[in-house]
């Protein structure tokens, strides 16, 4: 299809530069809702870190970073890919680039299913292992044994040695003692404390993974949302709706990517690398 | 392009038989429409049901007050009648009061454009508004809630009412007001008619602005705390129940981090239309323009950072009560500023008491009263003696009744003929606006005496020789005088649909550009678009050199 | 209320504890500001309304004036200044009513829907609260299910009651007397129904009654006579009426000694004596068939005297 359809802009407004200004500034602040809308749990994330942390640290070691840090690069590619696509329809003269478009919103929405299946493997292996939140959490006690085991590798520890709390007093006393052997044994236990509280919050471990799931779940919706904003951008673009003139939708729906990937960027490190 | 109501050439000749009302006929013509002005009706007439039925909810509450003991209901009807009545009046009726009902018809013609940005998502929030609105009466048919309208866990976490269903429903209307927000910032940036630089807005531009920032920004943290309780309640995620290692008061501060701003939105469109109702009555330029109108941006910004006065007693720590008396003390200087201001444009001007002035003195007496008996809960030594009483039952119905509901009531009075293009009967107005505001004092000045002297609030119950019941009877008693006055006002406005006078375009010889269309306006609001050349107060002054025609001559 | 017999003033309640003063003085403060600019927004308004009515006289604005730094400075800066003023005699009150003195006597208070229970250093527990005269008590106080709030008027003491953590009251009674104790957050369907009364007693008095137990059976009174008010006292009226058949959230008392029945899973149960003491403290262990689990545990506030009496008074009600 090389034809562009002629947009005529909506009779309340003087000229099409007024419309689409307009809906810019309309998608801004709708974007500004949206980032609200996460600062919520944002805020629940730091509260229950900052009240949990020996917890934190041991649940978030569940994450799989991997798979965390494929699914940010898909999306930052479907950032581009959308960025390119407004790209063309900005210098669409008469429908030469209505393919192109087409073509790049339909890569978009490819890494964003991409994006969904690797989500869909996580949860999987979570809800698989019994790591989930709440009630959900406490029907799972081998969830909590999970996360014990957990202990282990995110501390390099000895495990059998250090649940025992005779061997726990010897520390302690050592540590009191000043003694050198004592200095050494701390040493290589430096976690010891630490890790002795872990395996007492490790019932608290419902509370991370309510967190993420919150955060990624509603993460997950905007991507599902945003992947229906751009196909239908994208049936539209087949048709010629957009050219220089007129592209107001394909930037609306890139600027609403940008923002689900961006929200996807701050949620990556909080949640798997901290 | 014609000029505005500086040109004494401007008129707006033949009134047209086609107006916004009889374009199109029809229930469908109305339910799918994208004409701002019709959108604003159906929001007035929604609301003005939600305000009866909050109404209605009160007087049985009220009712059940008049004596120790069960009166009317029991404990469990009662503690979700007042839940329900609280619900009512904050989701369904002030929130989106005046800007939904009013803003919506106003606000576009007195910029000069000819629709707001985005009509149809002006029909979208309208019909979100009443999907909101049906599910949460769907709620009440299921047992309802009986948690207070706010919600505090772990109670509404653990209490067998429907939670879920009730904050669903208000989630659904928290839509409604950011798109209506969203939209107004759009409309208030883009559409004004060349000529209206942002200092020839009328005030009550202004503060439909600083309220849609509100709107925009405080809005989604309601969201995501409804949606926090819901998966609390269903999944048991544990952030507020203690008993799953969470923190209760936290729920508090998210609650209270967008309820705080949502009151402002509820008062800073009441104090925009204070600012038009002041001026055309008193025939006279506002006092102090630009510091109203900031005023109204620094009461925006402010109320982001005062949610902890709600608190003080919570168990939050000392310092952050003490931060946050500092800061609600700051926030009450703008309004204090808006209120002297008010009074100082009367000065020297030519006032009428029309029905819409006496709504508007009676803002300007009630809002003083609740604005200062705030005084008394910002300061936190009298504020632990004072919270969870009567005392702030008083205060807050001072502001947001006796201030936000008698500036919704006087704009509708002000607005009426342009909507319609009849004139209630003026004697019957006055007396509807007297009556209510004898029986608004009647019925809550006793509640700031109750209070201090230590009846706690959300009561079903009182001790018969705790001294007070005479309070609760007088209170009761105003509630009735309350019901006269609005079966007055009602029935006025109803019938004068039907039977009024026909308006003029201008029948208060106002300034602002509204009243430079038909009454009522056409659909398309203006054939051409003014050129505005000064600000929407230029009424004539005795002794200047100014133009004696203008909008007072046309008459059609 | 027995305890207004000195009355307040008009606004307030009467001062029962040292610091009401403190608290009653800014409240003064606070109230003469608001007449005072009450006064003069009313009489400016009223005022120019007066006088600057519309008539043939005057049919259009005399003034063009719409601005003056000076008296709109005035009003923001003048207004500010005293609310700095008030703010900081709020916080100081406030920091001296949250700042419980070193030696204060501690009480654990303990709030539940719908029941305050207090626990001294002794070990005794009370429904009603006791302190001396003249000396500063401390409260810590929890909840064991949702938010409630503890409130004394006539003391100006307040502070919400939370699940999960503790907070604190303190407050020094002036004199012998009785005050009425508030729940004053919002809990549910007996909320207004959660108040008790704080006893003040002289220190020679306070020392006597602790040691006999402050809510030991009144001396020469029948245990059954005792059980009926302690029927009252813990807010089992609440929910179980005395009449034949009547129903509020649980069964009725009326018969109920010696009473057979089925339990929610299909288990018979006789209502004697273990019954009854079970059914106090462990409520949820046999739940009578057709009614909801909703009656909360009296375990560590009900004493075995106190047991016995309210047993006594159940067989009683035939």
């Amino acid at each position: 299809m090389s034809t562009i359809i002629e947009h005529h802009h909506a009779h309340h407004f003087y000229d099409r530069g007024q419309e689409a200004n307009s809906a810019k500034l309309g998608m801004w602040l709708f974007l500004v809702t949206e980032v609200l809308l996460f600062s919520g749990l944002f805020v629940a994330y730091t509260v229950v870190k900052s009240l949990h942390p020996e917890m934190w640290r041991v649940a978030s070691a569940q994450l799989d970073w991997v798979m965390g840090s494929v699914n940010t690069l898909v999306l930052i590619t479907s950032s581009w890919t959308v960025a390119l696509a407004v790209r063309a329809a900005q210098t669409n003269e008469n429908g030469e680039k209505n393919g192109q478009i087409v073509g790049l919103l339909a890569f978009t929405i490819v890494c964003a299913f991409g994006f969904l299946g690797i989500k869909y493997l996580e949860y999987s292996h979570k809800i698989h292992d019994g790591l989930l939140w709440g009630t959900s959490y406490f029907n799972h006690p081998e969830a909590i044994s999970h996360l014990k085991e957990g202990i282990h590798k995110t501390f390099s520890l000895d495990v059998p040695a250090l649940s025992d709390p005779a061997f726990l007093e010897t520390l302690k006393a050592h540590a009191k003692a000043g003694t050198a052997e004592g200095q050494h044994l701390i040493h290589h236990y430096t976690s010891t404390v630490t890790y002795a509280d872990s395996l007492m919050k490790v019932d608290q471990g419902h509370l991370f993974f309510g967190v993420y799931f919150l955060l990624t779940g509603l993460h997950g919706i905007h991507v599902v949302i945003g992947m229906s904003v751009l196909t239908w951008v994208m049936v539209l673009a087949q048709k010629g709706k957009f050219y220089k003139d007129y592209y107001t939708p394909v930037e609306l729906g890139g600027l609403y990517w940008h923002l689900v990937d961006l929200i996807w960027i701050y949620l990556f490190p909080l949640l798997y690398l901290v | 392009m014609s000029n505005t109501q500086a040109d004494p050439e401007y008129h707006l000749g033949e009134k047209e038989s086609t107006n916004y009302i009889n374009a199109s006929k029809g229930l469908m013509s109305w339910l799918f429409t994208i004409d701002h002005k019709r959108i604003g009706i159906m929001y007035l007439f929604t609301i003005m049901a939600t305000f009866a039925l909050g109404g209605f909810l009160a007087l049985a509450v009220r009712l059940e007050l008049f004596t120790p003991g069960e009166t009317i209901m029991g404990p469990d009807a009662y503690n979700r009648v007042f839940t329900l009545h609280g619900l009512v009046m904050v989701f369904l009726f002030i929130i989106p009061g005046i800007p939904a009902a009013l803003g919506n018809f106003v606000m576009p013609l007195m910029l000069g454009a000819k629709d707001v940005a985005f009509p149809k998502l002006n029909l979208a929030s309208f019909h979100i508004y009443v999907i909101g609105t049906i599910m949460a009466l769907y709620t009440t048919l299921y047992g309802g809630v009986d948690t207070g309208w706010t919600f505090y866990t772990p109670y509404s976490s653990t209490a067998t009412s429907q939670v879920v269903m009730m904050t669903m429903s208000a989630f659904v209307l928290g839509f409604s007001s950011i798109f209506t927000g969203l939209n107004f910032i759009v409309t208030i940036h883009k559409m004004r008619a060349p000529g209206m630089t942002w200092d020839r807005l009328p005030l009550f531009v202004w503060s439909l602005y600083a309220t849609a920032i509100i709107q925009v920004m405080a809005t989604p943290v309601l969201g995501i705390t409804l949606m926090l309780l819901a998966m609390e309640r269903i999944m048991g995620i544990g952030i507020f129940d203690p008993a799953l290692g969470g923190d209760p008061v936290l729920f508090q501060h998210f609650f209270w981090f967008y309820s705080h701003p949502a009151v402002y939105i509820m008062i800073l469109p009441g104090m925009g239309v204070m600012s038009e109702l002041i001026t055309t009555f008193s025939r006279k330029r506002i006092f102090g323009y630009r510091a109203i109108a900031l005023s109204s941006i620094a009461i925006a910004v402010i109320s982001f950072l005062v949610w902890g006065h709600h608190m003080f007693v919570s168990g939050q720590s000392a310092y952050a009560g003490m931060v946050f008396s500092f800061l609600t003390f700051l926030v009450a200087i703008p309004s204090a500023i808006k209120v002297i201001n008010w009074s100082t444009t009367l000065y020297k001007g030519a006032i009428t008491m029309d029905a819409p002035m006496v709504w508007a003195i009676s803002f300007l007496i009630l809002f003083t009263i609740g604005g200062l008996t705030g005084i008394f809960l910002g300061a936190l030594g009298t504020d632990v003696h004072l919270h969870d009483t009567y005392f702030v039952v008083a205060h807050f119905h001072y502001v947001m009744m006796g201030g936000t509901a008698m500036a919704f009531f006087g704009g509708m009075h002000y607005w009426w003929p342009k909507m319609f293009g009849r004139m209630y009967n003026e004697f019957w107005a006055r007396v509807a606006a007297w009556t209510v505001f004898v029986g608004f004092n009647v019925t809550f000045f006793p509640q700031f005496i109750m209070g201090s002297r230590g009846m706690p609030r959300r009561y079903y119950d009182y001790l018969p020789d705790s001294g007070y019941q005479l309070f609760h009877q007088i209170s009761t008693v105003g509630s009735w005088i309350l019901l006269l006055g609005m079966l007055v006002m009602a029935v006025n406005l109803f019938s004068s649909l039907k039977k009024g006078a026909e308006a003029s375009a201008n029948p208060w010889e106002a300034r602002s550009l509204e009243w430079l269309t038909q009454s009522p306006p056409i659909e398309h609001n203006f054939h051409d678009i003014p050129t505005v050349v000064e600000g929407p107060y230029e009424f004539p002054v005795a002794g200047a050199a100014t133009e004696t025609q203008g909008a007072a001559s046309s008459d059609s | 209320m027995e305890s207004t017999t000195q009355a307040g003033s008009f606004w307030l309640p009467p001062q029962a504890s040292t610091s009401a003063a403190e608290v009653d003085a800014l409240f003064d403060f606070i109230l003469d500001l608001n007449y005072i600019f009450f006064a003069i927004i009313a009489l400016i308004t009223v005022g120019f309304i007066v006088k600057y009515r519309k008539s043939e006289d005057n049919p259009i604005a005399t003034s063009d004036l719409d601005h003056s730094t000076l008296w709109e400075g005035a009003w923001a800066f003048i207004p500010l200044l005293i609310c700095i003023y008030v703010f900081a005699w709020g916080f100081k009150v406030f920091m001296h009513s949250t700042v419980s003195p070193d030696n204060a006597m501690e009480i654990n208070v303990t709030a539940q829907k719908w029941s305050w229970n207090f626990k001294y250093d002794d070990g005794q527990s009370t429904s009603d609260l006791y302190v001396p005269a003249g000396e500063p008590v401390k409260l810590i106080m929890k909840s064991r299910d949702v938010l409630h709030s503890f409130f004394i008027p006539d003391f100006r003491v307040k502070s919400d009651v939370v699940p999960g953590r503790y907070t604190t009251v303190w407050f020094e009674a002036k004199q012998p007397g009785m005050h009425q104790i508030y729940c004053t957050e919002y809990c549910g369907r007996q909320h207004s129904g959660m108040h008790r009364k704080i006893h003040v007693l002289s220190k020679e008095d306070y020392a006597k009654k602790k040691s006999a137990g402050f809510e030991g059976r009144p001396e020469g009174q029948d245990p059954a006579e005792w059980g009926k008010q302690l029927y009252s006292k813990y807010g089992c009226n609440a929910c179980h009426g005395l009449e034949e058949g009547e129903v509020k959230v649980g069964p009725s008392f009326y018969g109920i000694y010696g009473r057979k029945g089925e339990t929610q899973d299909g288990t018979a149960y006789v209502a004697n004596e273990e019954y009854i003491r079970e059914s106090i403290m462990e409520p949820m262990a046999k739940i009578v068939k057709g009614y909801a689990p909703a009656m909360p545990s009296f375990k560590g506030q009900i004493g075995d005297d106190q047991m016995d009496a309210i047993i006594a008074f159940m067989k009683t009600l035939k």
